[in-house]
């Protein structure tokens, strides 16, 4: 039960009343800001002779008596409100404000309590006012009664929700079920990306663990009750801006003035409930285990996925997770309309607070994931983009590009060999810093003179077909697959480049098709490797044409060296020539620089000639100039006052029971008969408050002075 | 308060949404506000005339 404490501020050496006379020195500190700041406005308005100053001074001799009033003895305080740390549950706050009365009238009785009010009946007045916080969830009442002790210069912890682990986001597309795909499935790997459609991104978490060492406090417990008990809910924020989500910021005034005595204005960061810097997202998603049981049941299983499908292509998209309890207010076009950044009154600094569509209910938000990234490219059909590079990289290493040229080679202004340069130095050295560790591999070249190994009876492999060689081209194939989802424009133009008509004519031998086939036919054509090649001992003449082909044609040469050029253009390393900055006006037209510092020096001398008139003028301006951003700063320290006390806006239920002479008797009485709006939880909410008392032989003041605070 | 007005009418619980004193705070530093902007109105006009004015 909560006991009843004596608010007196002079009691020296009562520890035991430490806390309580914080609160009253909390009141009367209140009091005081309040009452300089009426000062403040009250002397302001003399400069207007506006009516207002005369409602000002009222309120003023108000708050003067009351402030005289609160610093008298004979004042009680009750607080019933939880403590987590003894009731986790808060089972004592379970039935609605029936329940609270009874208890604020068994502590009237509670003999065990030294400081409960005991105003003799007809000979003493006495009176009470009942602050009662009431709500239908835990969390609900633990957001008013922060609101409340707040009020009175207290602290509590609200809910938190850390973040979830393990956050990830993948391409997400149509998988064959034959493949063992489902209709949308997250993929994992660059390669697979390619085989499918894309369709949207999946994203994937988990809910952290619990890693805090035991809190004697409230954060640990009421984190734990949170996101134990209670089915978070979870909010996927999304935006699309190119930099990805802003930071919010808000012009704030500091002490610093210009020459001219006006404030210089620096942006401040805005901050969310728990310190963290406030992200603006375009795109808010809420997901809700409590009102769909597959969600749920995901989410029983430690792990959540959402495929988000309503994404467009090329473009770069941001995400973060985080969990979150309340009505949070989301429109039906997946925005936030957030109220504005509200100053705490602890720390000063600005805090954006979440809307909720019950103010008795409060959005408790957690803390958020990293940042997520992803890209959905615009890979076109019937394309298989990493094949084909994988394919492009073997010939061109099996063809010896990645050779240094030799020193002597010559060639003509469309890359053919001359005066006696050998068809095999096309396209070597263009591949000389990827190559790895195939810089002594070297391309393989029979001349016509094929023949089985006598003893093995194997035929020679063919270098397109080495495992060295395939390894650094699956990587590299990797490589520029990643590139091209971050750059997926250049998808188009390379499909292009391998589907289109052949630069070159090619021969007809092998597997090579000859003047009708594409460099994508091409590629394909000469890692065309029949399976058992080369261990089952069978010989391929078609295999070694292609190989000898390839290897002499400059044609076949020069066109695989196009496609590997294209490739290097946008994924490996950039080319010269690098942009410069330019000015316009001093590397463009230089004459115009001086004949625009001609013209500013003559407007100059023609400015001297007016000076001493002109100072006149401008130091009277500069008064009026001065005024206007008197008053602008002025106007800001208004709206941020006003933004504080909207910080105290909650629903609380009142009751007031200014003054009477019948004793705890007529107080019980009072709060029997009590009409009006009741709160109205009943036996299934709960409910929590602070009642302030006072007795004595006259208590008119305190009885105007709380019908004036509450 | 008049002895006879504590008997005849029992006290009744009120919603509020916010606390008396934080009402008329809200008020008077509004009504603060709106003077101030009628003031500087009235400054930048004063101001306007004398850079731009005849």
């Amino acid at each position: 039960m909560s006991d009843w404490k004596a608010l007196e501020i002079k009691i020296p050496g009562k520890d035991v009343l430490e806390g309580v006379r914080s609160t009253l020195e909390a009141l009367v500190v209140f009091l005081e800001i309040i009452k300089a700041l009426l000062n403040t406005i009250s002397l302001f308005l003399i400069d207007f002779g506006n009516p207002i100053r005369s409602i000002v001074t009222a309120l003023l001799a108000i708050i003067q008596q009351l402030f005289e009033s609160l610093k008298r003895t004979g004042l009680y305080g009750y607080f019933d409100i939880p403590d987590p740390t003894r009731d986790p549950n808060f089972d004592l706050y379970k039935g609605g404000y029936q329940a609270f009365t009874e208890r604020f009238k068994a502590s009237l009785f509670d003999p065990k309590d030294p400081y409960r009010p005991q105003p003799l009946a007809g000979s003493m007045e006495s009176g009470f006012v009942l602050i009662v916080a009431d709500a239908t969830t835990v969390y609900g009442l633990l957001r008013l009664m922060k609101i409340l002790l707040r009020f009175f210069g207290k602290e509590i912890t609200a809910a938190k929700y850390v973040a979830p682990a393990n956050a990830r986001i993948f391409p997400a597309g149509t998988k064959p079920g034959a493949t063992g795909g489902t209709n949308i499935d997250p993929i994992l790997q660059v390669a697979s990306v390619f085989g499918v459609t894309l369709k949207g991104f999946a994203l994937e978490w988990t809910l952290a663990t619990n890693q805090y060492p035991p809190d004697p406090g409230f954060n640990d417990l009421v984190a734990s009750v949170s996101s134990e008990l209670i089915p978070q809910k979870w909010l996927i924020e999304r935006t699309s801006l190119s930099g990805g989500p802003v930071p919010a910021t808000a012009t704030a005034e500091t002490n610093f003035e210009d020459k001219r005595g006006k404030a210089i204005s620096r942006k401040v960061i805005v901050r969310d409930e728990q310190g963290d810097v406030f992200r603006n997202f375009e795109k808010y998603l809420v997901i809700d285990p409590t009102s769909s049981t597959s969600v749920f049941s995901l989410f029983q299983l430690g792990k959540m996925r959402y495929i988000d499908s309503e994404v467009d292509k090329d473009k770069t998209y941001y995400y973060r997770i985080r969990a979150f309890s309340g009505p949070l207010v989301v429109g039906s076009d997946g925005t936030i309309s957030f109220p504005d950044p509200e100053v705490d009154a602890t720390s000063g600094e600005l805090i954006q607070r979440w809307p909720t569509s019950d103010p008795n209910d409060p959005v408790v938000m957690g803390r958020p994931s990293p940042i997520l990234t992803c890209r959905l490219p615009n890979i076109p059909p019937d394309f298989d983009v990493i094949t084909i590079l994988d394919y492009t990289f073997r010939m061109a290493f099996a063809l010896g590009f990645q050779q240094p040229l030799a020193a002597d080679s010559q060639f003509d202004s469309e890359g053919r060999p001359i005066n006696g340069t050998p068809a095999s130095e096309v396209g070597r050295g263009s591949l000389t810093n990827i190559g790895g560790a195939l810089s002594q591999v070297l391309p393989a070249h029979f001349g016509g003179n094929v023949s089985a190994d006598p003893t093995t009876g194997e035929y020679p492999d063919v270098t397109q077909n080495y495992l060295s060689v395939k390894i650094q081209s699956a990587q590299l194939a990797q490589t520029v697959g990643s590139s091209l989802l971050e750059n997926s424009a250049m998808l188009y133009p390379l499909r292009d480049l391998y589907q289109g008509a052949i630069p070159r004519s090619i021969p007809s031998e092998g597997n090579f098709k000859g003047n009708n086939s594409t460099i994508e036919q091409m590629v394909m054509a000469y890692n065309n490797i029949p399976a058992g090649f080369p261990g089952d001992n069978v010989y391929y003449p078609s295999v070694y044409a292609t190989t000898e082909a390839a290897y002499t044609d400059v044609n076949t040469r020069l066109d695989l060296l196009d496609a590997v050029n294209f490739i290097k253009s946008f994924t490996l390393g950039g080319t010269p020539v690098d942009w410069v900055s330019i000015s316009l006006l001093r590397d463009i037209i230089p004459w115009s620089g001086q004949f625009i510092y001609d013209l500013l020096n003559r407007i100059d001398a023609l400015a001297d000639a007016f000076k001493s008139a002109v100072d006149e003028i401008k130091a009277y301006i500069d008064a009026v100039v001065r005024k206007i951003d008197v008053l602008e700063r002025f106007i800001k320290y208004l709206i941020e006052i006003l933004n504080f006390l909207d910080s105290f806006s909650a629903g609380f239920y009142f009751l007031n029971v200014p003054s009477t002479s019948e004793g705890i008797p007529g107080w019980i009485k009072a709060i029997d008969s009590a009409g009006g709006t009741r709160p109205p939880s009943g036996p299934g909410g709960y409910s929590a408050g602070v009642a302030l008392a006072y007795a004595g032989t006259d208590v008119s003041s305190f009885a105007s002075a709380f019908s004036l605070i509450f | 308060m008049m002895p006879d007005e504590k008997q005849t009418h029992p006290p009744e619980w009120k919603y509020k949404e916010e606390f008396g004193i934080v009402s008329q705070l809200k008020q008077a530093v509004k009504a603060t506000q709106k003077a101030s902007e009628l003031e500087l109105a009235e400054l930048r006009r004063k101001l306007e005339r004398l850079t731009y004015g005849s």
